[in-house]
């Protein structure tokens, strides 16, 4: 191919005919900034709480560091450091746990671990430094709290440390600690190398060998240059050092795998990139095909004096990348500062807490967002360019918008202004299409948004997260972190205390922990799950101890009739009388269902069944079943056991026979006008208690108002652009299909048609815009709707899909106007210019 | 009887140095029923002057009667319903319109007005000027001289008091030219109809009643209607 050197010039050419029309570019040039922006935001939301989640895992996990080998030795340490795929390797040696009393609540590691490993492990002090000194101690704040020290540096530490099976008395001087972390599982403690050499010294046996597999062994952490598919990598690592594949322990941290990002999010991930890529598209091939089209005498004109279609293209591509240069950048700016006004209230929403949040700025989000508002502006430009490197010199001269092959013949009708507004629209139907579309965009949205908010449902929220209006139970309940549960924490003195309040009804749930005898039935059905290999590697011991057993863990729930308002019925009725008597138990034992493929139920118990309970004091007592229901899950423990059943029965029979009187929860009901009254002393009452804590109604209600409000934000936000997007392309469709008309405008006035006519077929032209959009609008809505909202929103528990109309409804005066408007204010701007002096523009 | 008059008509473009008096001066008058015919080179003001008889521009000085009534007095939304009535555009480029087809075309001003259409008056125009099998044909589908003979009948279909018409053949070729130009001024004759033309084919303005010489803005012969 023969290499000519003429991209000045066509560079050159692109510039002047931008510089020349100002105004239109103008418009190309929002369109992009537009896209690029919506595209930052996505992906940089999108990255933030993905960052943001992997950060909450490994602060939950404890480490920051994408795999690790427990209990290793020295020259292992060595081996892994040497490898050249491994970067960052660090490590810690085990001592021991700290066992004083006052840190029964909190699991406390005492480690000697080096700089690295302590950063690693999100642990290095702020205040002070690590160890120096033998008998220096450095430890998170939480553990100083527990044992009454005050954050000072150089206090004295006394602590009872377990290493190995044997216990010693240790008194360390505090040289430094960190902000402890609640999320954590277990807290740490740092001592010195010195020290730890001397209690726990490292053996030379591997671990596996050994009977204490902890004391003075290495864990080793270390990173990859990439964190995917860590796991192998981590296996070719061990595979290539001549490890014990076998009894080397390895642990890859969770934070890391795929698992952040589920299907849902990519789902939702996937369709922001689809709306914003069609949305992008649909305004910039609209302008640029308005524009060529616009501009295709002086493309005519400069074929005939010898520029090639490739290179008319290239004036076209040239205009295009020359806007991207603008408008990216900008784009870039504005989305990255409009995410970081939507992530914290989108963060917010996922129960995230607040210190976990990273707003990311990763070079990836703004590689994304260029790349595809790059590909959307291509993709847009292509037709346009096609058109513009196509045109005939001959046929330019005259080319006028690809008016659809109309009807040659067609009856006369009374020409009114609606009448030649609606000839005028049938000219050119491809238009219609896109800006029809592009409104219905954001008008979709709105709907769809306001449909999933409409389907949220209070009570359904509410009626998951507490019974009642306010929950008191002891703090460890809700607290999964905690390693010990205390369900028996109200104490009757508590609970004497609650019930002494104006205007509260309470009612207890007492709790038991008992077994079951697993049936025939429930056997064979575990033998097959175990057949079908659908039962995961760390249940396998615990089921074949139930199958062997025959039988299953049982948690008796005490309760009264208020407690069967708040059942989900499977079979049979419930009778709070019949409940009363003491008689009858309510069975609910379907939980191992959740780990097989098929979502159905299968019970252990059916009503009619007779079963027999073994209560705390060892009395048994015989009941029969009434119903298979389950108790509301803010009466439930919190937590689920692999295999089991939960089993009502009268408070009283629970109550007489347990050691501790104390309730798994005190639920209060309270009148309306006692409300503030009843918070006030509940709150003030469970903060000195030292071990309760209290959930109300009011929280979760504002819980569910800050969701909603998060919809309306981001649902709003998105909205707002993609409305905006669709004005600017209806503005365009007006203005240019004016300019192209102008000269057949010019006509009519010159036979007498009036500019007050002119403007009222205009206005009818965009009313008529406004109400395809309606009708396309309400036609997508009802077709693809619900399948499209369900898709979304089904997977909310609190969902209930509702249709509804009303948003375009009431969206309809508000495009009706601006369909009007626009057209109008337009039309007046034609008649800046005489009429002769628009006639003559064509010739 | 007068229907068209002008006095002391000028149109200048720009100022200074660079000022066009594309109408430097322009008195001239047309008797009821004439057809008279407007000559002169490309650049000598008859496109303007044309513009100015049937007020789609207005002049920088001087006067347009028609009617004896003074037509730059009137507002710009009076002007042009004024137009519509007494006034019948015939251009080059016959600028139908696309979207309407060809009965309504030519009904366009009257209905624009609100009146109703004198069907029969209508329907002899249509058929003097050989459209009758056309009438719901659409724009596209007519010739250039069937196009021409649709703008002339959609300028006589008002009853005006003056038919303009700026070179309303100049896009026809010289056979078709003849054509149309013998039906417009049949029409005229029968129509009773006062035709002012712009050409600048001699040929065809040798058909006209009287022709008017322009050069330069001004008129240099033929102005006087008494004459």
């Amino acid at each position: 191919m023969r290499r000519v050197k003429n991209r000045a010039v066509i560079r050159k050419i692109a510039w002047a005919s931008i510089r020349e029309n100002k105004k239109k570019h103008t418009v190309i040039l929002l369109a992009i900034l537009l896209t690029a922006t919506m595209f930052t935001t996505l992906f940089s939301v999108a990255m933030s709480l993905n960052a943001s989640f992997q950060n909450s895992t490994m602060r939950q996990v404890g480490g920051s560091s994408m795999a690790g080998i427990k209990c290793g030795l020295p020259e292992d340490y060595e081996k892994i450091q040497n490898d050249p795929k491994v970067v960052d390797a660090s490590y810690r040696i085990t001592v021991g746990m700290a066992q004083n009393e006052e840190l029964k609540d909190l699991q406390t590691e005492v480690n000697y671990a080096t700089d690295e490993n302590a950063a690693e492990m999100f642990c290095f002090p702020t205040t002070g430094t690590m160890p120096k000194e033998k008998m220096d101690i450095a430890m998170s704040t939480m553990v100083l709290d527990a044992l009454g020290i005050s954050h000072e540096l150089g206090q004295t530490v006394r602590l009872i440390l377990q290493i190995g099976t044997e216990s010693a008395y240790y008194e360390f001087t505090l040289c430094g600690f960190w902000e402890g972390d609640p999320v954590s599982m277990a807290q740490e403690c740092f001592v010195s190398r010195e020290f730890a050499d001397e209690v726990a010294p490292t053996p030379s046996v591997p671990s596996y060998e050994n009977e204490d597999m902890y004391t003075g062994y290495w864990q080793i952490d270390f990173n990859f240059r990439s964190s995917f598919d860590i796991e192998g990598q981590t296996n070719a690592l061990l595979e290539r050092n001549g490890f014990d594949m076998k009894n080397t322990m390895v642990g890859v941290n969770w934070a890391y795998t795929t698992s952040t990002v589920d299907s849902t999010s990519m789902l939702l991930l996937g369709g922001g990139l689809l709306l914003i890529l069609l949305a992008g598209y649909l305004i910039i091939y609209n302008i640029f095909y308005i524009n060529v089209v616009a501009d295709i005498h002086s493309y005519g004109l400069l074929k005939t004096v010898g520029t090639t279609g490739k290179q008319l293209k290239r004036i076209v591509r040239n205009q295009a990348m020359f806007f991207c240069a603008i408008g990216i950048p900008l784009g870039l700016l504005i989305g990255t500062l409009l995410a970081k006004g939507l992530f914290p209230v989108i963060a917010g929403t996922l129960t995230m807490q607040e210190s976990s949040y990273i707003f990311s700025v990763s070079p990836w989000i703004y590689v994304g967002a260029i790349l595809f508002t790059v590909i959307t502006v291509w993709i847009s430009s292509s037709k346009p360019c096609r058109v513009a490197a196509k045109v005939s010199p001959v046929e330019a001269v005259s080319y006028t918008e690809h008016a659809d092959k109309g009807k040659s013949h067609r009856k006369s009708r009374r020409i009114t202004t609606f009448g030649m507004a609606w000839a005028g629209l049938g000219r050119n139907r491809k238009k219609i299409v896109v800006v029809v579309l592009s409104l219905s965009l954001s008008l979709l949205l709105v709907n769809g948004g306001c449909t999933i908010v409409r389907g949220f449902d209070a009570d359904k929220y509410i009626a998951n997260s507490i019974v009642g209006d306010f929950s008191i139970q002891d703090s460890s309940v809700y607290n999964h972190a905690s390693m010990s549960v205390n369900y028996n924490g109200v104490s009757e003195k508590d609970r004497a205390f609650f019930d002494s309040l104006d205007g509260v009804t309470q009612h207890n749930v007492y709790w038991c922990a008992s077994y079951l005898p697993i049936t025939e039935d429930v056997r064979k059905m575990l033998q097959q799950f175990e057949d079908n290999g659908q039962i995961p590697a760390y249940l396998e011991e615990e089921v074949s101890y139930y199958k062997e057993a025959r039988r299953m863990n049982c948690t008796i729930y005490g309760v009264d009739e208020f407690a069967l308002d708040f059942m989900t019925v499977y079979e049979g009725t419930l009778d709070p009388k019949e409940f009363a008597t003491g008689k009858y138990a309510i069975v609910y034992s379907s939980q191992l269902i959740a780990y097989g493929e098929d979502e159905g139920r299968m019970d252990c118990y059916h009503v009619g069944d007779s079963i027999t309970l073994q209560m705390e004091d060892g009395t048994e007592k015989t009941y029969e079943v009434m119903a298979v229901a389950e108790l509301a899950y803010p009466l439930q423990t919190q937590r689920y056991s692999t295999i089991g059943a939960d089993v009502c029965v009268p408070a009283a029979d629970v109550l007489d026979t347990a050691s501790d009187k104390g309730a798994l929860y005190s639920v209060l009901t309270v009148e309306p006008d006692q409300m503030a009254n009843v918070e006030q002393a509940v709150k003030q009452y469970v903060e000195q208690s030292g071990n309760l804590s209290y959930v109300s109604r009011e929280t979760y209600l504002q819980e569910f108002r800050d969701y909603i409000n998060m919809f309306y934000l981001v649902g709003g936000a998105l909205a707002a652009v993609l409305a905006l997007i669709g004005i600017l392309n209806f503005i365009n469709a007006i203005v240019t299909g004016m300019l192209a008309r102008q000269q057949e405008f010019a006509m009519m006035e010159a036979v007498g048609m009036t500019e007050r006519q002119l403007a009222h077929m205009l206005v009818w032209e965009g009313v008529c815009y406004a109400i395809f959009t309606m009708v396309f609008a309400i036609a997508a809505n009802c077709l693809m709707g619900r399948f499209l909202i369900e898709g979304l929103a089904g997977d909310i528990w609190f969902f209930t899909y509702q249709p509804t109309i009303v948003p375009l409804l009431a969206c309809l005066p508000v495009l009706i106007i601006l369909a009007a408007v626009i057209p109008y204010l337009a039309s007046r701007s034609l008649h800046k210019r005489s009429v002769v002096e628009r006639m003559r523009i064509a010739e | 009887m007068e229907v068209l008059k002008t006095s002391g008509l000028k149109k200048y473009y720009g100022t200074g140095e660079k000022q066009v008096r594309a109408l430097d001066g322009v008195d001239l008058c047309v008797n009821q029923g004439e057809f008279v015919a407007i000559v002169g080179t490309s650049g000598s003001g008859k496109s303007t002057l044309l513009h100015m008889l049937g007020g789609l521009d207005r002049p920088t000085e001087g006067k347009v009667y028609v009617d004896d009534k003074d037509i730059f007095t009137l507002n710009n939304e009076a002007l042009t319903i004024f137009r519509r009535r007494k006034i019948g555009f015939v251009f080059q480029a016959f600028n139908l319109v696309p979207v309407l087809n060809v009965y309504e075309n030519i009904v366009l001003p009257i209905e624009l007005d609100g009146n109703a259409v004198d069907e029969a008056y209508v329907k002899n125009i249509i058929d003097t000027l050989g459209l009758a099998d056309k009438t719901d044909s659409m724009p596209s589908q007519l010739s250039g001289g069937q196009q021409q003979r649709v703008a002339i009948a959609r300028a006589l279909a008002t009853k005006p008091a003056i038919l303009l018409a700026d070179e309303p053949t100049g896009n026809l070729d010289s056979q078709t030219s003849q054509d149309v130009l013998g039906l417009l001024k049949v029409t005229g004759q029968q129509f009773n109809q006062t035709i002012v033309m712009i050409t600048h084919n001699e040929e065809i303005a040798q058909m006209a009643d009287r022709i008017i010489r322009i050069e330069d803005g001004r008129i240099v012969k033929g102005g006087d209607c008494h004459a």
